[in-house]
Formats: C-alpha cells, sequence, structure tokens
C-alpha cells in the first residue's frame, strides 16, 4: 500500500511510550499505582460504576482481542455477520466485527495490533476485573478496535479522521486518541466535530516532547472543541509531578493524570511497563466511561466540563490539576458521597494473608469516609469465628491483623457503632507475595462498601 | 504526493458546499452562545439567561457547562467557548487578549454551625489557623464548643481559597494547617452544616443556614460588598478573547444595564451596576 503523505502529515503514535518489562499474567493490581485511591479514587469509585456497557473506542495500532484479559470486553458489531465477506450493516466496512482495520487494503478488518501500542492503551481503560493480570480503569467498559495506525506507530492524519468517523458511526461514546501530530488537516477537525456534535467525548493525549503546548500545540488534543479532554502524564512517585517527558500548557492542556510506570495488557497476551501521555489519556477515557454509565444521557462538553472541574488543583501547568475519579463519579452520579456529617462508609483497601514464622498472618486493611467518629469499633471474622476486634478513636484508616493456623479464604468485617453493628462487608482474602519483610502484600481487589 | 493534493482539492470543495449550504439556511439560524467555567457564576449566569430569553425577541440558544474558572479562562482563549465564566479578577498571567466583564461583586464569608455562634474571626485568628497555631475552639470568644476546630476550605490555587489567602495571609503564605478540602461552595456548606467544630469560608451565596462572623468586625453583607469594606471580596466575571461581539455581547450588555437582570444578580451578590 503507498502512503504518500506518511513523512509529512504524520500522526506519530505518542511514542515515549517504552516498554519496559514483560511481566506474566498473574494478578498485578498491587503494581497498578494508577488505580490507587490515593491518587485518582478510582478504586472507590468502581463502587458506583465501573462503565458497564459504555463503548470506548480506542483509535490506534489495533487490539489483540483475544487477550485473555480484554477478550470478554471487546466491543462486539451487532450489525455484522462475522466472516462471510459481506458487509451486512451496510457502513462501508466488511466483516468489521470488533472495529475496523484502516491500514491495510479493503476485506481485512481484523484489528490485530503489530505494534502493542493499541493493546497496552486498551488494557488501562477496560482490562477485565477477572481475577488475571491488570484491572481497567473502567473494567465493564467495552472496547472498540479502531486499527488506524501500522506496526511502526506511523499512520496519517485522514486515516484517524476516517477513524474518528468510523467510531461515532459505529455508536462509540467515548474515543480514546494516544497520538499527537504537529499538524492539523480539515478532515481532522471535521471528524472531531461530527464526535462533539453526536455527543461522543474524545479524549487526546498531550504529546511527549515535553514542550508547552500553548507554544507549540499538538494534535488532535489542540483542536479547539467542546468535546475535546487533552490529557499530560504524571510520574509514580505520588502521582503529583509532571513526568519529565510530558508536555504541558495551562491553557492548552485540561488535566494530568497518571503516565508513567503503568502496566497494562501487552499484544502478546502477557503485560508490560509503558510510559506516555499515551498511558495517560486513557486514564481519563476510563474515567468518563464510568461517568457515562450512571448518566447516559450527559452531553460531551457536560462530561468534559464534569471531568476538568472535579481536577484537584496543584502546582503543575495544566488548566486544572490532577484527574480525580471519584470527584468526578459522584458529580455525575448522585452517588453518596461522604464527608463531615455524612453516614460513615468503610471501604475494604485490602486483605491477605502471610506466612511469617510458620504461622498465617491476616490482615485486612480499611479506609472510613464520612463521620469516622460514628464508628466505634471493627471486628474481622474467619470461618465463623472472631479473629481480630480493634477500637476506633476517628480513624479514617485502619490496618487489622490476627494470626490464624489457616489462612481464610474470606473474611467477614463487622463495623460497631455506638449502640451495636452498622454494617458488613466481605472480602476476599489474598495470598501475600510472601513475608512482608521481603516484598509486601499482594492487596486483593476492592471489595464491598459498607452502608449502616 | 498527489494524493494529498488531491484531498486539500477535495476538501476545498466539500469546504465550499459547506458554506452554501450554511448561507442558505442563515436566515432561519439562531446563533449559538457556548458558555463554560466557573459552578458560582454559572448558577448565576443560569438565571440570567432564564430571564435574558424571556426578555428578548428571538434570543439565540444558549449552551452552558461548568467545569471551574481555569476551564473558563482556558476555553475563552482557545475559543472553545464564546464565553468564559471566572469567580475571580484578572491576574497578571491571564493572556492580555482575555477581556474580563465583571456580572457581579461578591465576597469570602467564614461560616460556622449555628450550634457553634461565634461572632467574629479576626485577621490574626486567620493567620493562626493557617499556621497550625490555633487549633481549638476551648477559649475562643463567642464559641461555645470546646473540640477541636475543623477547617474546611478548599485546594489550593484558585477560586474562595485564594481569595481568602490573598485578602488575610502575608504574601507568599499559604495555609499550611490540617484542611478539609471541598471542591465548591455548596460542599464546604454541607459539611459546616454538619459539623458543630467546623469553620469553613464560602462564597457569600450559600451562607444560609449558617453563623457568618464578621471579619475584623466587618460583617459579610451586601452593604459590605457593595462600598468595598469587606476584605475577602471578588468579582465573578465574563471572560471573552478580546471584546464580545454579535449575541454574546448583546447578552452581556444586557446583564449589565438590563433592570431585570440587576434584580436577578441583586437576589444572590451585587449587582456592578449597584
Amino acid at each position: 500500500m503507498v502512503r504518500p503523505y506518511r513523512a509529512a502529515a504524520v500522526a506519530a503514535l505518542a511514542l515515549a511510550t517504552i516498554p519496559c518489562l514483560a511481566l506474566a499474567a498473574d494478578p498485578l493490581f498491587s503494581e497498578q499505582w494508577a488505580v490507587s485511591d490515593s491518587v485518582t479514587g478510582i478504586a472507590t469509585a468502581w463502587q458506583a460504576s465501573q462503565g458497564n456497557g459504555v463503548v470506548v473506542a480506542i483509535v490506534d495500532s489495533g487490539v489483540n482481542v483475544a487477550h485473555p484479559d480484554l477478550a470478554a470486553n471487546v466491543w462486539r458489531n451487532p450489525g455484522e455477520i462475522p466472516g462471510n465477506g459481506v458487509d451486512d450493516e451496510g457502513n462501508g466496512y466488511i466483516d468489521d466485527v470488533n472495529g475496523v482495520d484502516l491500514t491495510s487494503p479493503p476485506n481485512d478488518n481484523e484489528p490485530d495490533d503489530q505494534n502493542g501500542h493499541g493493546t497496552h492503551v486498551a488494557g488501562i481503560v477496560a482490562a477485565a476485573m477477572n481475577g488475571v493480570g491488570v484491572v481497567g480503569v473502567a473494567p465493564g467498559a467495552k472496547i472498540m478496535a479502531v486499527k488506524a495506525m501500522d506496526a511502526n506507530g506511523q499512520g496519517t492524519l485522514d486515516g484517524i479522521a476516517k477513524g474518528i468517523q468510523y467510531a461515532v458511526r459505529s455508536g462509540a461514546q467515548i474515543i480514546n486518541l494516544s497520538l499527537v501530530s504537529p499538524t492539523t488537516i480539515p478532515s481532522l477537525t471535521a471528524a472531531v466535530n461530527e464526535a462533539c456534535a453526536a455527543n461522543v467525548l474524545v479524549v487526546a493525549s498531550a504529546g511527549n516532547q515535553g514542550t508547552n503546548n500553548d507554544q507549540v500545540p499538538m494534535y488532535p488534543a489542540a483542536l479547539p472543541a467542546p468535546c475535546v479532554v487533552s490529557v499530560a502524564a504524571t510520574s509514580p512517585s505520588s502521582g503529583r509531578s509532571l513526568a519529565s517527558f510530558s508536555n504541558f500548557g495551562r491553557l492548552g492542556v485540561a488535566i494530568a493524570a497518571p503516565g508513567e510506570g503503568i502496566i497494562s495488557t501487552a499484544k502478546n497476551g502477557a503485560y508490560e511497563h509503558r510510559n506516555g501521555t499515551s498511558q495517560a489519556a486513557p486514564q481519563v477515557a476510563g474515567v468518563a466511561a464510568l461517568m457515562r454509565q450512571l448518566a447516559p444521557s450527559i452531553t460531551a462538553a457536560d462530561l468534559r466540563a464534569k471531568i476538568i472541574g472535579a481536577a484537584v488543583p496543584g502546582p503543575i501547568a495544566v488548566t486544572s490539576g490532577y484527574l480525580n475519579a471519584l470527584t468526578a463519579v459522584r458529580a455525575v452520579g448522585g452517588v453518596a458521597t461522604s464527608g463531615l456529617g455524612q453516614s460513615p462508609e468503610i471501604r475494604v483497601v485490602g486483605a491477605w494473608a502471610a506466612k511469617v514464622k510458620g504461622k498465617w498472618v491476616d490482615t485486612t486493611q480499611l479506609s472510613i469516609t464520612g463521620t469516622a467518629s460514628a464508628v466505634s469499633r471493627v471486628s474481622i471474622k474467619a470461618k465463623g469465628a472472631v479473629i481480630a476486634t480493634k477500637a476506633t478513636h476517628g480513624e479514617t484508616t485502619l490496618t487489622v491483623s490476627a494470626k490464624t493456623s489457616a489462612k481464610p479464604a474470606k473474611v467477614l468485617i463487622t463495623i460497631f457503632g455506638r449502640t451495636g453493628a452498622i454494617g458488613t462487608a466481605v472480602a476476599r482474602v489474598a495470598n501475600a507475595s510472601g513475608d512482608k519483610s521481603s516484598g509486601g502484600p499482594a492487596i486483593s481487589l476492592p471489595a464491598d462498601t459498607v452502608r449502616p | 504526493m498527489n494524493r494529498r493534493r488531491m484531498t486539500a482539492a477535495g476538501t476545498l470543495a466539500t469546504c465550499i458546499t459547506a458554506i452554501a449550504i450554511a448561507t442558505t439556511s442563515q436566515a432561519a439560524a439562531v446563533p449559538t452562545v457556548t458558555i463554560s467555567g466557573s459552578e458560582t457564576t454559572g448558577a448565576l449566569v443560569a438565571d440570567l439567561i432564564y430571564f435574558y430569553r424571556r426578555s428578548v425577541k428571538r434570543p439565540p440558544r444558549f449552551v452552558l457547562s461548568q467545569g471551574g474558572t481555569p476551564l473558563g479562562v482556558s476555553d475563552a482563549f482557545r475559543g472553545v467557548s464564546t464565553i468564559g465564566l471566572a469567580a475571580r479578577d484578572r491576574r497578571d498571567d491571564d493572556p492580555a487578549v482575555l477581556v474580563f466583564t465583571p456580572v457581579a461583586r461578591t465576597a469570602v464569608c467564614f461560616a460556622t454551625n449555628k450550634a457553634n455562634p461565634v461572632p467574629t474571626i479576626t485577621r490574626a485568628d486567620f493567620q493562626a489557623l493557617a499556621a497550625g497555631r490555633l487549633t481549638s475552639w476551648a477559649g475562643f470568644p463567642g464559641a461555645t464548643s470546646t473540640g477541636t476546630i475543623s477547617a474546611i476550605g478548599y485546594p489550593s490555587g484558585e477560586g474562595a481559597q485564594a481569595v481568602i489567602e490573598r485578602a488575610l495571609l502575608s504574601p507568599g503564605t499559604t495555609f499550611d494547617a490540617p484542611l478539609i478540602r471541598w471542591q465548591t461552595s455548596s460542599q464546604v456548606r454541607r459539611a459546616v452544616l454538619g459539623s458543630r467544630n467546623g469553620l469553613g469560608w464560602l462564597d457569600f451565596a450559600y451562607r444560609d443556614g449558617l453563623n457568618i462572623p464578621t471579619l475584623d468586625g466587618v460583617p459579610c453583607s451586601r452593604d459590605t460588598i457593595a462600598n468595598g469594606t469587606y476584605p475577602a471580596k471578588r468579582s465573578l466575571n465574563f471572560v471573552t478573547s478580546g471584546a464580545p461581539t454579535g449575541a454574546a455581547a448583546k447578552f452581556i450588555t444586557w446583564t449589565r444595564t438590563s433592570r431585570v437582570a440587576k434584580r436577578v444578580v441583586n437576589t444572590r451578590y451585587v449587582s456592578p451596576a449597584g
């Protein structure tokens, strides 16, 4: 295939996404610093929404749709009969079952990923919460794979525009564009405007040149449209510093999200770490999916405004601040808020067991929001017997440990107010990765919120 | 290269067609004014839009979203919105092209729970609170609570937090003591309503149901906002890239000249027109 203007109108993938480490496909939640309540509040936001059924288009290098952490969440085109060589729904693409391939000749619409970039981005958005590998920001969302970049991470702006159009016309509600170009063309602007008109939110990475987008704009992030959110990347130490490679701009980059040291799905079916604003944009796209599940009729402009308005301000050169998933989800969900004067909520941060000097030590970590002073005691039961109790004195985080003869599969947590039990939760107990002194525990997936 | 030229030519043809269609339908088209930014300002502007649409013939279509003052400033500058909304005055680092037009004058008031009817907060009290030297209501003049003071404000940087810090702290000083930080005045109001030990600061329009101490003896009132004596004051502003034009200009002018608009503004704040 001839690509005559690749060099001129190239949309280079934000290629500071440097593969760092390939990992085996076992539970990796503890390595997902970005999916931590202390950074964005995503884990707590899952209590309200997991983005179930919201379609997120990944316009990228394709997606390994057979990846064990993605397969269950791959979008299925309801109008297309697989493999019959016919454009069943008449959209101009034959056999576009899970998405489309805009880089190859007609009749091949397998959006397979020969680069790995798109698969990694897809996992950040919607890797399944299935007990293996990683968890996406919106583990219930559906991934529409729109392949517009080739094996080298190269594509054309026209191809990106076609990809956006395909996504909009195929029913995507959110489009992730982890790609940048120093130039734009009218068809790209038109495609983004079509997305806005169709109420589709477009999330775009700011770029990895470490430069100021207010002075040197990068597209499509810089397109002045009310449905476009541009995203800078933060680094993992606290999630509160811009990554050194990240572009920025107080006026031209809307928000910052975790984008360095991000573990996600790899094209070979395993997992790998990458860095880049390419990894930051899908964090925002995932949060948008959580919000869209709760507010399906929200306009794209409102969705954008609420994501940006919920950001935590900080001393970084972006318009708003740091992505705050919990506040954003609360802003659309009408879900229970927590804080002073609110009934206490207890969230299980993690429950795990580790063998220490021949004995099992079970540890349960809890966080209390709302009026923590209304909680007076916490008890932990395993196999019908109380293994630990702890009096509380207004703390907002608690760690309760107990020695047991065997590792329990689950624990029952009961919280008590001054007049008796006010709620319970059950948490699955994970295997610790080893003695705490030699590596730390593997934290289980978040469990239930308890409301009196 | 051929493909690029062909694409450009095709695009030009498409553009000409689109312009022709737009021109044909121009007579019937209703202009759209897009507005985004500060929640506090947005609540007032939503009311103003309601009355404007009933006060003029053939009003424009308004699309109002919020997202905070920084987004309002950014959207106005980048042309994403016709009008940005800012809950602050112009800053030195705002782009020179931006024009701030006041829609209301307001203030950031201190607030305590009515069960703890503190009559006055002084500048020295706030500085001590910010530095962690004032931590308890015990012995505080007029306080009926004796517990630990729960300071309730906002993240650093924008909005009411910046206004109160700029008005009451020394230059370069920020609030370093423990502070429960919420995003909006309505959240702070709810927090203070639920906390006997709370001491919050919030926008003037959100003070209902709370005890509002004076600041250095100056009440947080319409009179003191209007005469400029209340220290922690601010303007709510429209922000446009250059002087407003077209339907946006007509609307902004109406908000500043109409008696209806003045009444609407004065139900919440103080009109710039007095």
